[in-house]
């Protein structure tokens, strides 16, 4: 049974360039990675390198054209089974089931954790401390 | 170990990603540091191991210092 606490906040350092890199736990099947994910504010959807798609087993279905800041890229849909981003005591999880994506061909990063993934969330970036909070429905890992 | 009990080895996936600036890395459910010069190389060893959970990251290249998202 699952023990659900209403918004409680995590925090996570910032990199030394600004970014939020956090600790994401994906499964697929049998698969079972754990991604430094960014969480990019300017993304909407979650976005997954084809190399890590593939080595899942994700299914794609559809193509798409998405917008980027350096122009236009054709991403093929996919669903993961199951996504979460584990808080930094790595106790708790923000986790979300069969969330849609897309599967990205030379994506920089591992994963791309658009705002989508946190409705009901609040989202803090300190600039000051180098912290990004997050205010959600954590439960327990 | 369960898939979640994989996040254990995260602190040794952020080491590592700083120890290979530049690389891309994994590390094993047994602790095993695998490091390649791509994302392609490191999941085909993986793959050809029979690796089925992993932590995945990669180190920054130190020579980039901005970037557009």
């Amino acid at each position: 049974m699952e023990f659900f606490i209403f918004l409680v906040s995590f925090s996570f350092a910032l990199d030394q360039s600004g970014f939020a890199r956090v600790p994401i736990i994906v499964k697929s099947g049998d698969i079972v990675v754990v991604l430094r994910g960014l969480i990019d504010t300017g993304a909407d959807a979650i976005y997954i390198d084809s190399h890590i798609a593939e080595y899942m087993g994700l299914l794609p279905f559809g193509v798409e054209d998405v917008g980027a800041a350096g122009g236009t890229l054709r991403a093929r849909r996919t669903i993961l089974e199951s996504v979460a981003i584990i808080s930094s005591d790595f106790q708790m999880k923000l986790a979300r089931d069969n969330v849609n994506a897309f599967i990205v061909q030379s994506l920089g990063e591992e994963i791309v954790i658009g705002t989508r993934f946190f409705e009901n969330c609040n989202l803090s970036f300190n600039f000051v401390n180098m912290k990004l909070v997050i205010e959600g429905n954590w439960i327990k890992l | 170990m369960t898939g979640d009990d994989l996040i254990k080895l995260y602190p040794i996936l952020e080491k590592a990603v700083n120890d290979y600036p530049g690389k891309h890395v994994a590390v094993t459910e047994e602790g095993e540091i695998i490091v390649a010069d791509s994302r392609e190389e490191l999941l085909k060893t993986a793959k050809s191991r029979g690796l089925k959970k992993l932590c995945i990251g990669h180190g920054e290249d130190r020579q980039i210092k901005h970037f557009i998202y």
